[in-house]
């Protein structure tokens, strides 16, 4: 859980950049944004877990109920 | 450990430069990624932190609504910093200041109690 969260991240972006760049030269533009959205969706669903996980951590550190 | 922060930092900045490029919303994931990394390197320590404020707490047989409060304001003080910088980095300042305005009314509304019994020892001794 250390600093490959991050390099994992920047290896959805570039992949989905690359991906909807090659779909968008094959005519299928709208597959694209689609690729893209998936992409965004895939990386917000990771971060969201992280934050949750970080503010249930606060929330037990500092009693904050 | 401070090391460790430093790579980490540096780390996420240079990638959310180079995702900037490509993704510029996914620039903002990873700026919340290396704030919620540093914070885990950190945890540990302000664990030991509290769990020392704790026993002191015990030991001194202060009032426990005299401690609490305090963590609490500590806590909410924290996150709404975390989330107003985030705000504020990915470029919206409005949405930034009603976090802290926001965090601002938390933390008073956890402080009066505190105020009103430092009055009420105040005019105890007067």
């Amino acid at each position: 859980m250390e600093i490959d969260i991050i390099f994992k991240i920047a290896a959805i972006g570039i992949l989905t950049a690359v991906i909807s760049q090659i779909l968008q030269h094959q005519g299928k533009s709208e597959i694209a944004t689609l690729a893209t959205l998936a992409g965004l969706v895939v990386t917000l669903v990771m971060v969201l877990n992280m934050i949750s996980g970080l503010f249930d951590m606060i929330k037990s550190l500092f009693n904050l109920y | 450990m401070i090391l460790k922060i430093l790579g980490v930092g540096i780390c996420s900045v240079i990638i959310n430069v180079i995702i900037k490029q490509y993704k510029p919303e996914l620039a903002v994931l990873v700026n919340v990624c290396g704030g919620l990394l540093i914070f885990l390197i950190v945890v540990n320590s302000v664990t030991g932190v509290v769990n020392e404020l704790v026993q002191m707490e015990d030991g001194a047989k202060l009032q426990i609504d005299i401690i609490s409060p305090i963590m609490k304001v500590i806590g909410i003080g924290y996150i709404t910093e975390f989330t107003a910088e985030l705000a504020e980095d990915s470029g919206n300042k409005a949405i930034s200041t009603k976090i802290l305005l926001g965090g601002k009314i938390a933390i008073c509304s956890l402080a009066i109690p505190l105020v009103k019994k430092l009055i009420a020892t105040i005019f105890s001794i007067i």
